[in-house]
């Protein structure tokens, strides 16, 4: 719709600016042979209205007015204000003939001629008859008889020859109407027919561009749906068709994925299954591994464990001089062997408590127990290791707390791991606090903590893993690395929770929770 | 005396003169004078020219200037030009041309000297006689203011060349159609002379056309006249002219005196004929009269000679 207006716009703009032009032109023809008639009529007739020769004026008025283009013809031999040229466009009114413009065919008069009726309009050439100049800048005597006068001397401004009359033709404009009403009715027909053929040529064109934009478009709105199965193939080898290409080359390509992604769902369940099985298998595997290393350990630590009681035995006895009197040095060399059996049965002792806690071996014996008196014990017994490094131990127990339910024995082995812990991290003068509180929920929270270098929080949880060392633990620190393995264990098999909190630097807080002791003998253990 | 002028030609002198030329226009005749006289100059002769541009105003200011830095001689061609140099210049010499009625306007004064426009009487009628010499009675318009003296002058030589001069005065122009209807019958030639109440734009027409019409010969003044239908007459040209007012300035400025009047005779004029208006009159001009024409109509061509001798025998 919109470049059907603007073809008529267009085409008709086209028409009325060749119009105008050929109005324009035939006017302007008109005028100047109707000016030539004039001036020639002026100059013809200079003589005879020079001596007032009506006779001879009738006869060149009469060879005018035999003209087609020549309506009327006045010949005055009177003076005039202005004796320039004028053309001037008279229209025949019911009133008289008025003054009108020159371009008097407008839009009103095209539409007047159209319409098969006359505009009542001339032209009138207004010409002076001016006398012949008779002077020559070559013939002073005559020139000079001529203009020389007293009042040449001074200063005056040449005056114009004078006009002698003037001579008016009035020019009809019948003629230039009917030229103008055969080219109206041409320009309105080729118009037409110009319109017309652009429609058609507008709509073809339309149609070759809209019908594959539209098939495109359904097939698009198939592929949303999933249908990939409406061929498309291109129409034309222009910018549509290439389009049309593209577009089919991405369908398929994108059908290829769907089929691709369909058979990767499918076969999905299938690999999930089989790699479930062989983890579940792997991990069996590991679980048995675990138990063998579990049962291993054990197994070796209860032999060592034999061997090296049986030769602490015998090495107690030397020390005492059973088997005879030992010299000094004697006696050193097996004060440094006692020593690091010592060392050596604490370790087995502690990799058998884990081979048995890992095996599902360990077991308490849940008895009421009395915080403030266990935690005195197990300060009493720690002191001299403490005062080694000059660490001073400060307890802070409420009396009054309640016994929780735990295993005696294994509630000492926690506390002792925590404070030789402390003991062990803390520097040299540094001090140990142990507390312990009752809380809301049903348990007892004890906490020791020390002035050492702290835990870094990203290894909160590592410290608990068995052998584990943090880097930043000093290097002279010694141990086995299982004592607070083996404190989570026990504290956890009493159903508690033992956790750390710690700064960098500014020490540590070991905090576990006992549950209050509520009245029975209960045994448990470990799987 | 005049004799003795035409005598001298442009001698070398012997210091380079300074000489100003005022015009009063650029009018086609102004500018042929102005050659003709730099044609009559030695080579050394330093020349400064002003128009005036139709202005007196303009000439005035020039002549003022002038005045403060006069040259030797001032050469004024027009009326303008020369009526600025009356009233600014008043010791410089001073040479004019190309003015029609120089006594009108109060020229020349005491420092002026100048070339008249009017052909001398007697040359006049000699010519008539060449060139009708079966008519006696001869026509003449004037108007007694002016053209009086010229008139009476005209009528005691006439009798000399065995002329019967029939003049008829006018007062105004129009009584010049009349008074030439009423003389046309009277008379075998109508003589035209430079008189501006008989001779104007809007009678030229009616002038040729009635004598034409009547079939009388019409002896005139201008070339332009004798192209147009009159038979002949005695023109001057501005070229010869301004040559005329350089060789009078080269004896003024050699020292020698002028002798004569202050305002100098035309040396030369021209016979002009139009041979269609003497064949549409049934005239024949003799043989001595064609050679003796340098302006001929009616032949193919204008014929222009620069032939010095005067064309009256």
């Amino acid at each position: 719709m919109f470049t059907t207006l603007v073809l008529t716009l267009a085409c008709s703009g086209l028409s009325w600016h060749f119009l105008q032009r050929q109005v324009a032109a035939a006017t302007a023809a008109l005028l100047q042979s109707g000016s030539l008639l004039a001036r020639q009529l002026a100059t013809t007739s200079r003589y005879s209205a020079l001596v007032g020769d009506t006779t001879q004026l009738t006869k060149l008025a009469q060879d005018v007015l035999a003209l087609d283009q020549v309506a009327y013809v006045i010949i005055s031999t009177e003076a005039r204000a202005s004796a320039d040229p004028l053309v001037t466009a008279l229209s025949l009114e019911s009133g008289g003939p008025q003054i009108t413009s020159i371009g008097a065919f407008g839009l009103g008069g095209l539409v007047t001629l159209l319409s098969g009726q006359d505009v009542p309009l001339y032209y009138e050439e207004s010409t002076p008859i001016r006398r012949a100049p008779i002077s020559s800048s070559h013939d002073p005597s005559l020139d000079l008889t001529i203009e020389e006068t007293r009042e040449s001397a001074i200063d005056h401004p040449e005056p114009a020859m004078p006009a002698i009359g003037f001579v008016q033709v009035g020019l009809a404009t019948i003629q230039l109407q009917t030229m103008l009403r055969t080219l109206l009715w041409h320009a309105v027909l080729i118009t037409g027919l110009v319109i017309l053929a652009g429609l058609v040529v507008m709509m073809v064109i339309a149609h070759r561009m809209t019908a594959p934009l539209q098939a495109l478009a359904g097939v698009a709105k198939r592929v949303a749906t999933g249908d990939f199965s409406a061929p498309l193939p291109p129409t034309t080898s222009d910018e549509i068709g290439e389009l049309t290409r593209v577009f089919g080359d991405m369908t398929n390509s994108l059908h290829a994925r769907e089929a691709d992604l369909k058979e990767l769902t499918n076969t999905l369940e299938a690999r999930v299954a089989t790699r479930t099985d062989e983890l579940q298998a792997a991990n069996a595997k590991l679980k048995e591994l675990d138990q063998r290393k579990s049962l291993f350990v054990s197994t070796a630590s209860h032999e060592l464990r034999t061997s090296l009681t049986s030769m602490k035995v015998h090495l107690d006895n030397l020390l005492l001089g059973v088997d005879g009197p030992l010299t000094s040095d004697q006696s050193q060399v097996l004060t440094r062997v006692h020593v690091n059996l010592e060392r050596l049965h604490h370790l087995m002792e502690e990799l058998l408590d884990l081979s048995r806690i890992e095996l599902g071996q360990m077991t308490v014996t849940l008895r009421p127990v009395d915080v403030p008196s266990t935690v005195d014990h197990i300060v009493a017994t720690i002191k001299g290791l403490a005062g080694q490094k000059r660490v001073s131990i400060g307890v802070d127990v409420p009396r009054d707390l309640p016994p929780v339910s735990g295993d005696t024995d294994k509630m000492h082995q926690i506390l002792t791991n925590l404070l030789h812990n402390a003991v062990k991290f803390s520097p040299e003068a540094g001090s140990i606090g142990v507390k312990a509180a009752r809380g809301e929920d049903g348990y007892v929270t004890i906490s020791v903590h020390d002035s050492g270098c702290g835990v870094p929080t990203a290894e909160a949880e590592k410290i608990f893993q068995p052998f584990y060392r943090s880097p930043t633990t000093p290097t002279p620190t010694r141990g086995t690395g299982l004592g607070l393995t083996i404190a989570k264990h026990l504290v956890e098999l009493h159903r508690g929770r033992l956790w750390v909190d710690s700064q960098p630097g500014k020490g540590s807080c070991f905090t576990f929770t006992i549950p209050v002791w509520k009245g029975s003998e209960q045994t448990a253990g470990v799987r | 005396m005049v004799a003795l002028i035409l005598c001298l030609g442009p001698a070398p002198w012997t210091m380079a003169a300074e000489i100003t030329i005022l015009k009063s226009s650029d009018i086609g005749y102004y500018d042929e004078a102005v050659q003709g006289f730099r044609s009559a100059l030695p080579p050394r002769t330093t020349i400064k020219e002003y128009s005036l541009g139709g202005s007196v105003a303009r000439g005035r200011e020039l002549g003022k200037t002038l005045r403060a830095s006069p040259p030797d001689l001032v050469f004024a061609v027009g009326l303008k030009a020369a009526m600025a140099a009356k009233l600014e210049i008043l010791d410089t010499p001073v040479v004019f041309c190309l003015v029609l009625n120089p006594e009108s306007h109060g020229l020349p004064t005491a420092n002026m000297t100048g070339i008249l426009m009017k052909v001398p009487v007697e040359r006049q009628l000699q010519a008539i006689r060449s060139l009708l010499p079966d008519s006696r009675r001869i026509g003449l318009l004037y108007d007694e203011d002016k053209s009086g003296p010229f008139v009476a002058e005209a009528r005691r030589l006439a009798s000399q060349q065995r002329l019967d001069l029939l003049a008829v005065p006018v007062h105004a122009r129009e009584e010049v159609p009349s008074a030439l209807r009423s003389l046309l019958p009277k008379v075998q030639g109508l003589w035209l002379i430079q008189d501006q109440t008989v001779v104007t734009e809007s009678s030229i027409p009616f002038l040729l056309q009635t004598t034409l019409d009547a079939k009388v010969p019409l002896i005139a003044f201008s070339s332009t006249l004798v192209q147009q239908g009159a038979l002949g007459g005695l023109v001057v040209n501005a070229w010869e002219v301004g040559q005329q007012a350089g060789r009078v300035t080269g004896a003024k400025l050699r020292g020698d005196s002028v002798p004569g009047r202050p305002l100098i005779e035309p040396e030369r004029a021209q016979l002009a004929l139009n041979l269609h208006t003497a064949e549409y009159l049934g005239l024949t001009p003799s043989a001595d009269v064609l050679r003796l024409a340098t302006v001929l109509y009616g032949s193919g061509a204008v014929a222009k000679t620069q032939k010095l001798d005067d064309v009256i025998p």
